[in-house]
């Protein structure tokens, strides 16, 4: 902030800091951008700190657990070598196998590099890891100076009869902390993430908010509207200026309110008729210029309210994501006749399929009892799923409390969805809807990795009770801090409902083709590889807990960083169509980048490369067929409206979710994990190439529909 | 004490700071213990396998192992190498000790989880657990036609690994809440140096609504809301509009009235 006065412009001088509009209340912006810079700087820097002081703790004592490890080793190997010298009376050079004993020591000592045994004359009679042509120890010291160096000699009576040296590894603890370093980046990273998140939303709740209903209040009463009172959200520094600028209010009507009653006595009163009409007149006068009549308190409510319990919910439900086929896979009775594939497979479809009927049914509960009551309703079998499967007892009542979870995943999300839309108006629409995109990939990005860390260190059941904690600390937010009294108000419409917008709909060409041959196959390909097939190939890769949870990160990030950045590109070229089109088929390609032995890539490299195809292609497409739909539907404005078009497009989509764990289990048995994400690419290109045929058949492209309308 | 902004900031920060480097704390000394137990048991296996070595080359002469005469010198040695071992013993199939560093304990049939570890034991042969105060690590013997005729038991102290890392987790705590502190502090100053001038502004603003509010009819607007021009000035002085308006009209209606009772 400046401390010169600055002109406005209506050339009037303002004061810095004053309410002219670069104060808090005029432009809270720059401070709150201060605040969370100052916030996540700190716990960069103090995370950072702390990382590296606990790592250099635990490298101070391992190192010297390799040395006296060295000395175990060169200890035993010379206890072997002393008895054969002492008591077989074989000397040292005519020893036989020694050179595949050492291989031995090697091998089975990861941290072992160098097993050399040499004469006391110091030349080497065997070894192992050392470079070829290093003869004697003064030239294996060189070789070895990055080592732990042990050398025990080897005794026969009280003579030495010849040395070993033992070189170990000084990277090697470096390594094995390296679990502990992806652990520990994962923790910063999600740490930094949910302290924005926080921050922004402390921002929001009590400084933004409570500063535009004093905004609002002030704009209320430059017009001469006094009738507002403002809702008390905080009692800080600007609960203070609340309070005084609603005793400011309530002393004003308090004095018309005097006004009006004397008005009334005094006219009354009045025999003549004259001035018993100059005393109403008076009155009149001031309700001209002034309105005092109470229309309640100013509650100004925002999308951001939502972003903190959504991004709860969604954390609590990433958790698991890493790891929930591996938990089914082991959960999956034997004797059921069912293939094991299938029965993981099946709460992943059951869980997609009753949040899929629960979307659309919550927003018809929605209209009715508002967002705020949908939203705690669904965190009760949302809640209530997670600790069951904490608590699960084997695979039947797995699947039970997943289903339930199911239920309360669909109401929530439609819940906040609702609620974005009911606080949006006009120009701040985008901006609260990408509140919402943007709660929902923090907690996509943020749930994997945790879950992962926290499931290979604790267990898997354990994470469910931890998302069972933080719906519920969803639910108190929503409850605490949402507002009970706002009026509801139709966020969709229930047209969709109807037969003939559905036959209108799937019979336009376009409509069709983008709806089932590539909204479909993007949510097959989520669910399908990415739930489904991703955990269980890459732990039968060999990788981590940790680890998997790492690579699942990556569909989140690249598919939020790349949003932004599709949407441009799509509304540039304005060729919906072929971006749509485009990022379909990049999944599609991205899943045969493991193709079994005609793949580029092999293992987990294949499966990184598959998820960002994943998140560039989701990110491609999204916006575009959502730009598609939105033309369809005005083309067939007179009998459809926006929402319905939308509603009856999310409904067939949702039809992908479900399909995916159901195709890919058959794909697996058949193909194993690498050939079904294979498969799925085949069968996603194929649709794409479906859609081409058709879009070219039909003729009708992206921009035509804007024309006709 | 007003918990105004900065401080709110400030405890905001702090606790997520705690849950931040609470998680990074017990993940990291949980990996730590686990690295530090895995470092110790393969020294001690390696220890065992070599033992091992030795045991079955004198079986491979024949020699059954009850009968072997040096293993109590043998083990006397690695005993005596390595401070952290406690005992070295050798068990029959049926758990008998058969030799032991500690003699009293030969003869005495070894404790049944040992047993267990033993017959549940990998293709290398090699067996791990941890008792309440040492872990053992144990190597099958098998004799020339590859048959299991015993175990070997190294038990080593558990007090360096429980020490270690206990004393690990005190200083990360220790660390953590310093970091707490100091964090909240810096957070709480420059939360206070950055909300300033808005909380300044702010209380400002509520002086002058107050000033407003409790404003003598005629009051000129400038001497009432001092350095608040702009949108509040706007407001303020359709506030004082509507007080003086409704001053005025009840003077008036007064008047009205007073003249009426006058006119009679």
């Amino acid at each position: 902030m400046s401390g010169e006065p600055r002109p406005e412009p209506d050339g009037r001088v303002v004061a810095p800091g004053t309410m002219g509009g670069g104060s808090i209340i005029g432009q809270p912006r720059n401070v709150l951008i201060r605040i969370v810079a100052l916030s996540a700087l700190l716990l960069l820097v103090t995370q950072i700190l702390f990382s590296w002081y606990a790592l250099r703790g635990f490298e101070q004592v391992l190192k010297p657990q390799l040395e006296l490890k060295a000395e175990a080793v060169g200890r035993a190997v010379t206890n072997l070598v002393g008895f054969a010298v002492d008591e077989l009376e074989i000397p040292p050079e005519k020893l036989v196998g020694v050179g595949s004993y050492f291989d031995d020591v090697i091998s089975s000592n990861a941290e072992i590099e160098v097993v050399a045994l040499a004469n006391v004359d110091g030349q080497i009679l065997f070894s192992r890891g050392l470079p070829d042509g290093i003869r004697d120890l003064d030239s294996a010291s060189a070789t070895m100076e990055e080592m732990i160096v042990k050398v025990v000699p080897v005794a026969v009576g009280n003579e030495t009869a010849a040395e070993l040296v033992v070189g170990v590894s000084n990277q090697y603890v470096a390594d094995r902390l390296s679990d502990i370093y992806f652990d520990v980046l994962t923790v910063i990273v999600v740490s930094w993430l949910v302290t924005l998140e926080f921050m922004v939303f402390f921002m929001n709740t009590q400084i933004t908010t409570p500063l535009h209903s004093i905004s609002l209040a002030l704009s209320y009463g430059k017009e001469g509207i006094f009738s507002h009172r403002l809702a008390m959200t905080t009692k800080s520094e600007i609960g203070r200026v609340m309070t005084a600028l609603n005793e400011l209010l309530h002393s004003l009507h308090h004095r018309y309110e005097d006004f009006i009653f004397e008005v009334r006595e005094i006219r009354n009163a009045q025999l003549n008729r004259a001035i018993a009409e100059r005393v109403h007149e008076e009155r009149l006068k001031v309700d001209r210029r002034f309105t005092f009549a109470s229309e309640g308190d100013i509650r100004p409510s925002s999308g951001a309210q939502i972003r903190i319990p959504l991004f709860l919910m969604m954390f609590s439900e990433e958790l698991s994501r890493s790891f929930l086929p591996l938990f089914v896979e082991r959960l999956s009775p034997a004797d059921t006749g069912f293939s094991t594939e299938f029965l993981v497979s099946l709460p992943i479809t059951l869980f997609m399929l009753l949040a899929a009927i629960f979307t659309p049914l919550g927003g018809m509960i929605t209209d009715k009892i508002g967002a705020r009551r949908v939203f705690l309703i669904g965190v009760i079998p949302a809640a209530i799923g997670y600790f069951g499967t904490f608590m699960t007892l084997g695979y039947y009542d797995f699947v039970f409390w997943r289903c339930l979870s199911g239920i309360g995943y669909g109401l929530i999300f439609i819940a906040a969805q609702a609620w974005v839309s009911e606080s949006s108006v006009g120009k701040n629409r985008a901006r609260n809807m990408s509140v919402f995109v943007g709660a929902v990939f923090v907690g996509m990005i943020c749930g994997p990795p945790i879950g992962g860390i926290i499931a290979g260190r604790l267990g898997y059941e354990v994470t469910f009770l931890m998302s069972a904690g933080m719906s519920l600390m969803a639910g108190v937010i929503v409850y605490r801090l949402l507002d009970n009294t706002r009026r509801y108000q139709t966020t969709q419409s229930r047209s969709w409902l109807n037969l003939k917008v559905w036959r209108t709909l799937v019979l336009d060409p376009r409509f069709f083709s983008v709806t089932f041959l590539l909204a479909v196959p993007g949510k097959f390909v989520s669910t399908g590889f990415f739930f489904f097939l991703v955990p269980l190939y890459l732990s039968e890769l060999g990788n981590s807990q940790s680890v998997i949870g790492w690579i699942m990160m990556l569909y989140g990030i690249v598919t939020f960083a790349g949003l932004s950045m599709a949407s441009w590109i799509a509304d540039q070229t304005g060729r919906y169509t072929l971006v749509a089109a485009i990022g379909v088929a990049l999944t599609g390609i991205g899943c045969l980048a493991g193709l079994p032995k005609a793949g580029i890539f092999d293992g987990t490299w294949a499966v990184v490369i598959a998820i960002v195809c994943l998140g560039i292609g989701h990110a491609l497409s999204l916006t575009s067929q959502l730009a598609i739909v939105q033309e369809v539907a005005t083309v067939h404005r007179d009998s459809i409206g926006q929402a319905s078009a939308m509603s009856v497009y999310r409904l067939i989509e949702r039809l992908g979710l479900v399909l995916g764990p159901l195709v890919a289990a058959p794909l697996a048995i058949v193909f194993g994990y690498g050939g079904a994400i294979a498969w799925i690419g085949v069968i996603t290109l194929g649709c794409v190439v479906l859609f081409s045929i058709l879009d070219m058949m039909t003729g009708v492209r992206t921009g035509d529909a804007r024309k006709t309308a | 004490m007003k918990f105004g902004f900065p401080a709110r900031i400030a405890t905001l920060l702090a606790v997520i700071l705690t849950v931040g480097l609470g998680i990074t704390g017990i993940l990291s000394v949980q990996a730590f213990n686990r690295t530090l137990a895995e470092f110790l048991s393969t020294r001690f296996e390696f220890v065992v396998t070599n033992l091992r070595q030795r045991i079955e080359t004198k079986m491979d002469l024949g020699l059954a192992l009850a009968n072997i005469e040096n293993i109590p010198e043998m083990m006397g040695g690695y005993l005596q190498d390595d401070p952290q071992i406690f005992t070295i013993e050798v068990f029959d199939t049926t758990g008998t000790v058969l030799y032991s560093t500690d003699t009293s304990f030969e003869g005495d049939l070894v404790v049944e989880q040992w047993l267990q570890a033993w017959q549940a034991t990998s293709e290398d042969g090699i067996w791990n657990l941890f008792e309440r105060d040492a872990g053992v690590v144990g190597a099958v013997l098998r004799d020339n036609f590859n048959q299991e005729v015993g175990s070997l038991a190294l038990r080593y102290s558990r007090d360096f690994l429980d020490n270690t890392v206990s004393a690990h987790g005190k200083r990360l705590l220790v660390f953590a809440a310093s970091s707490i502190v100091a964090i909240a502090l810096i957070a709480l100053f420059g939360a206070l140096l950055i909300l300033r001038r808005p909380m300044r502004d702010l209380a400002d603003l509520g002086v002058a609504v107050t000033n407003v509010d409790k404003r003598s009819v005629g009051t000129p607007l400038k001497d009432v809301i001092g350095k608040h021009p702009g949108e509040f000035e706007s407001f303020a002085s359709e506030v004082c509009a509507a007080q003086d308006m409704i001053t005025e009209a009840t003077g008036e209606i007064r008047r009205l009235d007073e003249e009426q009772v006058n006119h009679r």
